[in-house]
C-alpha cells in the first residue's frame, strides 16, 4: 500500500544497524558480557538475512529467544527493574525486534528503541566522551530516519549526513533554551531504585579506624575549587565535612543531636575575624548530603543550610555533579558551649583505659586547656609515632590504647582519634571533622582540584579563649603531609602510579591531564551541575522566579528560535524575472477567456493559438508578444520604459 | 486503512470537508498555508510519549546529560514539524496534457509540479482516491526560475465523455517520519473521453458518395509520384540520397494516395442504442481515416463536413465523445 508497509531498502537497513550500534556500542562497558553478545548476534543475523538470504526466526525460535533472554536478565539481575536491568531489558528487546525487522513499522520502532538506549546511557556515565558518543549515535539515528524517509533513487554515500547535521544544528538552540527553562525538580517524583546511581566514594556518616585510609590511594577527584582572589596557604587548606561527637570507644558517628541539622538562626554560630574568602566549590557526587567548605563557611548556597556544627547541608544528597559559591572565614571566633553541648564533647565510653589514665593524670595535674593540648601534640612528636597509609589492624575493644602505646603507627583519623580521647579525658571539650586537606592546583584552569586521597581528618577543641579551635594531631608527626599534600607522599611511599612510568614525558602528560581536568570542570560547573538549585538562582537574575514564569519564558523563546530559523532557513527563491512575471500574467489573463495555456508552449506559437480561436483578443495578444519577445529574447536590454509599455498592453488585454 | 488514533483528526476534517473546501478548482494551484495540513503520524505519537518518558527521567534523577540529549531529540521533533511544512509549502501543481483516449483504456493526467524554490523537496506522494501514490522527488533550483516535474496519473476510464482528474492528495512524511503533510488539490483538468470504438466489421463503414479518384498532394506514405526540391522539414528518409549524390541539389521523393474517396458517416445508419451507435460511429471514423479516405459525420444534432487527417479525425472523435452530454 504505501511506505508504512514496505518492505525496506539495502541501504535503509545498513543505515538502521549502523545507527544502532553506535546507540549501544557505549553500553558495552557496563552491560553483562553475555546480553551485549545477544543484541550483537541479533544485528548480524539480521544482516545476514539480507546480504545471505538466511531466513529470519520464526515465531516459535522468537518466543523461545523472547523467553529465554528475559530468563537471563532475571537471573543476572534478580529482577527487571531499576537501571542495570533496564538498560539490560532495554538492549534485549531490541536485540529480539531486530529479529523481526521487515517493514518501515518494525524500523521506525527499532530506531526509536535506539533513541531510548541513547537516552538510557546517560545513567550510567555523563563523562564528555560519552556525552561525545551518545550524540554521534543522535546524529547517526536521524540519518537513518532520513534514510528511511527519502527517495531511495538519491545519490552519495553520505547524502542523508547534510540534512541530519542542519536538522541537529537547528535542533541545538531549542534544546539549550530548554536545558536552561525547563523547570528542575527539588525531588525525584518517585523513589529512586537502589541502583539509581553510581557507587561513590568518599567519606560516610561514620568514622572508624582505616576508614579515611583506604581513601588515600584513590585519584577520584571529590571537588575542584575556583577562589576568587588568591588561595589560602597549602595548610590552611581544610574543607570541612561532617563532624563527630559521639564515640563507642572504636567508632565515631555524627550521632543523632541538634548539630546535624540547620542551625535555627540560619547564621553560623560564629563571629569572623580577619579577611573572607570567596569561592566556588564543583562537588563531584557523594551521595551523602554534605556541601564541602573551606574552615569555616560563613554564608550558605542556595538549596543548602549552616548547621550548629558549621558545615553545610542539602537538601538531598548530592546525585550529580553540584556547583556552590561559599564565603569562609579562616580567623573566627565561636560562642559559649551550652550545657548539653559541653556534655556531649565530654562524652567518653570504658574503653581504652590506658588513654583515659593519661589524660586524667593530666587534669589532676590541673593543665590549663592550651597546655593540655600542647602536652598531647608534643607526645605524637618526642614519642616514636609514625604516619602510614597501610596501618596495622586495630583490633580487641581498645583501639585507641593499642594505638597509643603498642603500633603507633597510623593514618589521620588513628590520630584525630586518639588526640580527641585523651583531651575529653583531659576535660577539654573536643570533636573530630572529616573533610579533606589541600589540594592540588590546575595551572590551567587555575582552580585547585581536591581528590579523595586528601582526605582527612582532624580534631577540634574548645578553648575559653577562642571557642572551637582546630588542631591537626597529623601535623605532629608528618607535617609534610599537611605542607605538601598528599600527592608528594604518595610520590615518597611508592604508591602513587602516575609516578611508575612517564618515560621522560611527565610534563606534557601533566600539561595533557590539566585542560583535560579543565575541560572537565567547566562541563561539570556549567551542564552538569545545572540543577534545581543553579537554576533558580541563574534564572532569579532574569526576574524568573517561579514555575509558571520558567515555562511561559520557555515557550515564548522556543516560539521565537522558530520563527527565526524559519526565516533563517527560507528556501529562497530565485528572484524572478520581471518579464516572467509578467508573461506568467499574461497566462492567467488568457484563462480568463478559455485560453488554457501549457508551461511547454512558447509566447510565439500561444499568440498564434489566441488568434485563430479569439481574434478578438488578436490585437492585444500580438502586440504584447510582439513586445515581450523582443524584449525577452532580443539583443538590446530593456528598459524600465520599455516595461511599462508592456504592462499597459497587458492591462489593455481583455478590456 | 486500519483506524488508529492518528487517523482521527484526519478523519474529522474529511467528515467536516474543511479539505476539500480549501481545494478549490484550478487550473493551477500553489500550495501555502491555507491549504497544507500537518498532523503528527501514529509513528510521532509514539515518539511523543517516548520523549515523554525520557523527560520523566531525566526530570526524576536530574540528569543533565539525560536532559539535554531529551530536549535534542523533542528539538529534532519540532525541526521535523518545520520542515515536513517545507517539504509542500510554496510548490506549484498545474494541470498538463492529457491525451484524448478511447473508453475503456487509461487515461494518463499529466500533472506538472513545480519546485520555485531552493531547496529540493523529497519523497513526495501524489495519490488519486485510493489509487496506489506516485512518489517523486523534486531538486532545488540553482540557476533556473523552477525545477518542474511531470507526473502522470493514471485513472482508468468507464464512461466517455469528459473525464475530471478530481481530488488529487500531495503527502509527505520527509524527513522523519514523525510528521505528514497533505494537501488537497482539485485542479481544473479534463480529459477527453472517446467512445469505445466497436470491434471491426465490414458494414461499419458505408460510402454513400461512391468512389472519386483523384490525385491529392497529401505527401503520404503511400506511392512514389515523383521529386520536388527539398524543404526544410521534409523528413530525411524522404530525401532521394541517390539523386543528391549525382547532383548538388537536395530532391524529396513525393508520396501521394492514388485514391482520395469521400465518404459520410451517419447516425441514422447504424442501429441499436445510443451507445451502440456512437460505439460504431467511432470504429467508422477510425476506419475511415486509417483507409485515407474523406469523411463527414452525420448526427442529429450536427454535422461535420468531409475532410481527412489527425485534426478533422479528433473533432469527429469529440463531437461522438460530447454527444448528449451537457457541458
Amino acid at each position: 500500500m504505501s511506505i508504512t508497509s514496505a518492505p525496506l531498502t539495502r541501504r535503509a537497513l545498513a543505515m538502521l544497524l549502523l545507527a544502532l550500534t553506535a546507540a549501544a556500542a557505549p553500553h558495552a562497558f557496563h552491560l553483562p558480557l553475555g546480553i551485549m553478545l545477544f543484541v550483537i548476534v541479533c544485528g548480524l543475523w539480521r544482516w545476514m538475512v539480507e546480504r545471505a538470504g538466511w531466513p529470519l526466526p520464526g515465531r516459535t525460535l522468537r518466543a523461545v529467544l523472547t523467553i529465554a533472554a528475559l530468563s537471563f536478565v532475571v537471573l543476572i539481575f534478580g529482577t527487571v527493574f531499576g537501571r542495570d536491568a533496564g538498560t539490560a531489558l532495554l538492549s534485549v528487546m531490541l536485540g529480539l525486534k531486530l529479529l523481526e525487522l521487515r517493514n518501515y513499522r518494525d524500523a521506525m520502532l527499532t530506531l526509536f528503541l535506539g533513541c531510548f538506549l541513547v537516552v538510557v546511557m546517560a545513567f550510567h556515565s555523563q563523562e564528555i566522551p560519552v556525552a561525545i558518543a551518545l550524540l554521534t549515535a543522535l546524529l547517526l539515528l536521524t540519518m537513518a530516519l532520513i534514510e528511511l524517509h527519502r527517495d531511495p533513487s538519491a545519490r552519495g554515500p553520505m547524502r542523508n549526513l547534510q540534512p541530519a547535521a542542519m536538522m541537529l544544528l537547528a535542533a541545538a538552540p531549542l534544546a539549550a533554551l530548554m536545558f536552561v527553562l525547563f523547570p528542575r525538580l527539588p525531588a525525584p517524583l518517585w523513589g529512586l531504585p537502589a541502583d539509581a546511581h553510581g557507587k561513590t566514594t568518599g567519606l560516610s556518616e561514620t568514622m572508624s579506624p582505616g576508614a579515611i585510609s583506604q581513601l588515600a590511594t584513590s585519584d577520584e577527584i571529590a571537588f575542584r575549587v575556583l577562589f576568587d582572589g588568591a588561595p589560602p596557604a597549602a595548610e590552611d587548606l581544610y574543607w570541612r565535612g561532617p563532624v563527630f561527637w559521639h564515640t563507642d570507644g572504636r567508632n565515631w558517628s555524627v550521632g543523632n543531636h541538634p548539630g546535624m541539622t540547620a542551625s535555627p538562626r540560619m547564621r553560623p554560630d560564629f563571629t569572623p575575624l580577619g579577611a573572607p574568602i570567596n569561592y566556588t566549590v564543583m562537588l563531584e557526587p557523594t551521595g551523602q548530603s554534605w556541601l564541602f567548605a573551606l574552615d569555616l563557611p560563613y554564608t550558605a548556597p542556595a538549596g543548602g543550610v549552616q548547621t550548629e556544627d558549621m558545615f553545610l547541608l542539602t537538601g538531598q544528597p548530592v546525585r550529580e555533579p553540584r556547583h556552590y559559591a561559599v564565603t569562609s572565614y579562616s580567623a573566627h571566633r565561636t560562642p559559649e558551649l551550652s550545657a548539653a553541648q559541653r556534655e556531649r564533647a565530654l562524652q567518653l565510653p570504658d574503653a581504652n583505659p590506658r588513654t583515659l589514665a593519661l589524660g586524667r593524670a593530666w587534669q589532676e595535674e590541673g593543665l590549663a586547656p592550651e597546655t593540655a593540648l600542647q602536652r598531647a601534640l608534643a607526645h605524637f612528636h618526642n614519642e616514636e609515632f609514625h604516619y602510614t597509609l597501610s596501618p596495622p589492624m586495630l583490633s580487641g575493644a581498645d583501639p585507641v590504647d593499642s594505638f597509643m602505646f603498642e603500633t603507633r603507627a597510623g593514618f589521620c583519623e588513628h590520630y584525630a582519634a586518639a588526640f580527641t580521647v585523651l583531651m575529653r579525658a583531659a576535660g577539654v571539650p573536643a570533636r573530630i571533622v572529616t573533610g579533606y586537606q589541600g589540594g592540588e592546583r590546575n595551572p590551567i584552569g587555575d582552580h585547585l582540584i581536591v581528590r579523595q586521597r586528601d582526605a582527612h581528618a582532624w580534631a577540634e577543641v574548645w578553648l575559653p579563649a577562642q571557642g572551637w579551635t582546630r588542631v591537626d594531631p597529623t601535623a605532629a608527626v608528618a607535617p609534610e603531609r599537611i605542607q605538601h599534600g598528599s600527592a608528594d607522599l604518595l610520590a615518597r611511599s611508592g604508591i602513587n602510579a602516575r609516578t611508575r612510568y612517564d618515560f621522560g614525558l611527565r610534563p606534557l602528560l601533566d600539561r595533557v591531564s590539566a585542560s583535560w581536568d579543565a575541560l572537565n570542570t567547566r562541563w561539570n560547573a556549567w551542564v552538569l551541575a545545572y540543577g534545581p538549585d543553579a537554576q533558580s538562582s541563574l534564572l532569579a537574575r532574569f526576574g524568573l522566579r517561579s514555575w509558571l514564569a520558567m515555562t511561559l519564558a520557555l515557550a515564548g523563546t522556543i516560539a521565537i528560535v522558530l520563527v527565526l530559523i524559519t526565516l533563517l532557513t527560507r528556501s529562497a527563491r530565485q528572484p524572478r524575472d520581471p518579464l516572467v512575471e509578467l508573461h506568467t500574467r499574461f497566462r492567467s489573463r488568457l484563462a480568463r477567456f478559455g485560453i488554457m495555456t501549457e508551461a511547454s508552449e512558447g509566447p510565439i506559437a500561444l499568440a498564434h493559438r489566441v488568434r485563430q480561436r479569439n481574434p478578438e483578443l488578436a490585437a492585444n495578444v500580438d502586440m504584447f508578444t510582439a513586445l515581450y519577445v523582443a524584449m525577452r529574447y532580443g539583443k538590446k536590454n530593456h528598459t524600465p520604459s520599455d516595461l511599462r509599455h508592456l504592462r499597459r498592453t497587458l492591462a489593455n488585454l481583455g478590456r | 486503512m486500519s483506524f488508529s488514533l492518528a487517523t482521527l483528526p484526519h478523519r474529522l476534517y474529511r467528515l467536516l470537508g474543511v479539505e476539500r473546501r480549501r481545494a478549490r478548482r484550478d487550473r493551477v494551484v500553489i500550495l501555502g498555508r491555507n491549504r497544507i495540513f500537518i498532523l503528527p503520524s501514529a509513528q510521532g505519537l509514539l515518539y511523543a510519549a517516548l520523549t515523554f518518558v525520557m523527560l520523566l527521567g531525566a526530570a526524576n534523577y536530574n540528569n543533565s546529560l539525560a536532559f539535554i540529549l531529551t530536549f535534542v531529540l523533542i528539538a529534532l521533533g519540532l525541526i521535523a514539524l518545520l520542515q515536513t511544512y517545507r517539504n509542500l509549502a510554496g510548490l506549484r501543481l498545474s494541470a498538463g496534457r492529457c491525451v484524448p483516449i478511447f473508453q475503456g483504456e487509461t487515461a494518463h493526467f499529466e500533472v506538472m509540479v513545480e519546485n520555485p524554490t531552493r531547496a529540493a523537496r523529497h519523497a513526495l506522494a501524489l495519490q488519486r482516491g485510493q489509487d496506489s501514490p506516485l512518489v517523486f522527488h523534486l531538486d532545488g533550483t540553482v540557476t533556473t526560475a523552477s525545477v518542474s516535474c511531470t507526473i502522470i496519473v493514471p485513472v482508468q476510464t468507464e464512461r466517455r465523455g469528459l473525464l475530471t482528474l478530481g481530488l488529487l492528495r500531495l503527502h509527505t512524511r520527509y524527513p522523519l517520519g514523525l510528521f505528514r503533510a497533505w494537501v488537497y488539490v482539485n485542479l481544473d483538468f479534463k480529459c477527453l473521453v472517446y467512445p469505445r470504438p466497436a470491434a471491426p466489421s465490414a458494414n461499419t463503414l458505408r460510402l454513400t458518395s461512391g468512389m472519386r479518384g483523384r490525385i491529392t498532394d497529401t505527401d503520404g506514405n503511400e506511392d512514389f509520384i515523383g521529386h520536388r526540391a527539398y524543404r526544410l522539414g521534409d523528413s530525411p528518409r524522404h530525401v532521394d540520397w541517390k539523386a543528391a549524390a549525382r547532383s548538388d541539389a537536395l530532391l524529396s521523393k513525393r508520396f501521394g494516395s492514388q485514391q482520395q474517396a469521400q465518404c459520410w458517416l451517419d447516425w441514422h445508419d447504424h442501429e441499436g442504442d445510443r451507445e451502440t451507435r456512437l460505439s460504431r460511429l467511432c470504429r467508422a471514423v477510425l476506419d475511415a481515416e486509417a483507409s485515407g479516405m474523406s469523411y463527414g459525420l452525420k448526427l442529429p444534432t450536427l454535422v461535420i463536413a468531409p475532410a481527412h487527417g489527425g485534426a478533422h479525425r479528433h473533432q469527429c472523435l469529440r463531437a461522438l465523445a460530447l454527444f448528449g452530454i451537457k457541458s
